[in-house]
């Protein structure tokens, strides 16, 4: 067998050794290289902690006492059930607005970093919240983390606090977030901006400082920024009504097509 | 000549290879979603393409540059770029406004439809540099002819 290289045709024993010697030694570094990319293989899946278990906002009481439990509970079945139509975690990665047999579902895909998320809430949030309110719409929030580092700790707080101090004060500080935004060049809100953002909203400091700290839901906005993704969202904002996406080509347009899915329904 | 010409497309596309892998690298779950976000693959098999897409790429990379295993690594080259000119064209024809996440990133881009034309142009360019290694991978300053008897 001739290398492929070989292109001397002269000395025909001496390129069959020289052939079977080159095939061996490449063979030799092929499977060096399949081990070492098997090896990063491990290593970056190992690193990707999507889909890990998470503890989920809700898994401790607003009490604070009940230590969690690991298993999440499923939403609506807590025995400390808010009033209808009040803020609420639900689906395990949304914050539900409004009453959820309302005739329209509202998702709006946000992330804390996204500029245009920050005008989307500017723009819509009275509107979606009397919708909520009057019950023409049940609108759930669903943020996620993409964009960088502070996505993932805004979402992570935001986690706490709607763990620690439930779906009124989280949906304060999901307002608040936005209204602080940071430039996504920095600098970047500190652990204690977030908590006196949070504590502003109405959440205990000392209820909510170590789960900021120690990113208690950071794998939770992880695995919501992956449902996230498995629902076709690439971007921020992204709204659903009643499941399918709506677009426009401005935050205006946008609102508009969302408030007339709504009328529609 | 040749040779020269060679060393030079080692160089172009294996660096290209090395940028596009790394910067990838960091962030495991990011580089799956922009798999994702092309909505080619079962959704079974994306996180591990996700994960080892960017490792296989900084190994093309770097062993095109030091002239390691030319051929096969050439011909590897051809094969990603033709999978990923496919990518890009299905996205463009499917209407989706994506990034193509070639290096890093990925997800939605509102000038998509404008990038892809030039996504498209750089990949052909860089596919046809790496068949010319397939087709002649004896270059200049490469281990291959430190290893390999001719």
């Amino acid at each position: 067998m001739p290398s492929p290289y070989n292109t001397n045709t002269s000395s025909s024993s001496g390129s069959g050794s020289n052939g079977r010697r080159n095939v061996l030694i490449g063979s030799a570094i092929a499977a060096v290289l399949l081990l070492i990319v098997g090896i990063g293989w491990a290593v970056q899946a190992n690193r990707d902690t999507t889909g890990d278990d998470a503890k989920t906002p809700g898994d401790s009481t607003s009490s604070g006492s009940t230590p969690s439990t690991t298993t999440s509970p499923s939403p609506g079945t807590s025995s400390t059930a808010p009033a209808k139509g009040a803020p609420a975690i639900t689906d395990t990665y949304g914050l539900g607005v409004g009453d959820p047999d309302a005739p329209v579902k509202v998702e709006v895909f946000e992330d804390f970093q996204c500029p245009f998320c920050m005008q989307f809430e500017e723009a819509s949030h009275e509107q979606l919240q009397q919708a909520a309110a009057d019950g023409d719409a049940y609108l759930i929030y669903r943020p996620m983390a993409f964009i960088n580092d502070y996505s993932g700790r805004a979402l992570n707080a935001f986690g706490v606090v709607l763990d620690a101090s439930g779906g009124e004060v989280a949906l304060k500080f999901h307002d608040l977030l936005f209204a602080n935004q940071p430039s996504e060049s920095g600098p970047y809100p500190s652990d204690d901006d977030l908590i006196d953002l949070a504590v502003e909203a109405g959440a205990d400091e000392g209820q909510i400082r170590r789960g900021v700290e120690t990113s208690e839901f950071g794998q939770w906005a992880v695995n919501a920024s992956d449902a996230a993704s498995k629902r076709g969202v690439n971007s921020t904002p992204t709204v659903f009504v009643d499941g399918d996406p709506v677009t426009g080509n401005s935050i205006d347009e946008l609102l508009a097509n969302v408030m007339a899915g709504i009328d529609a329904g | 000549m040749l040779g020269w010409v060679g060393l030079l497309a080692r160089l172009v596309v294996g660096g290209v290879w090395i940028v596009a892998g790394a910067l990838k690298l960091p962030d495991p779950a990011a580089s799956v979603r922009a798999v994702r976000a092309y909505d080619l693959l079962p959704e079974s098999v994306v996180p591990t393409v996700g994960h080892v897409l960017p490792l296989v790429e900084v190994v093309v990379g770097v062993c095109l540059v030091i002239g390691l295993l030319t051929r096969p690594m050439a011909l590897l080259s051809v094969l990603l770029f033709a999978a990923f000119i496919f990518g890009i064209a299905s996205a463009w024809s499917r209407g989706l406004q994506i990034e193509c996440g070639c290096f890093g990133g990925g997800g939605y881009s509102s000038n998509a439809t404008d990038d892809y034309p030039w996504e498209i142009a750089r990949d052909v360019g860089l596919l046809l540099a790496s068949a010319l290694l397939v087709w002649r991978a004896r270059t200049r300053l490469a281990v291959d002819n430190l290893l390999f008897n001719p």
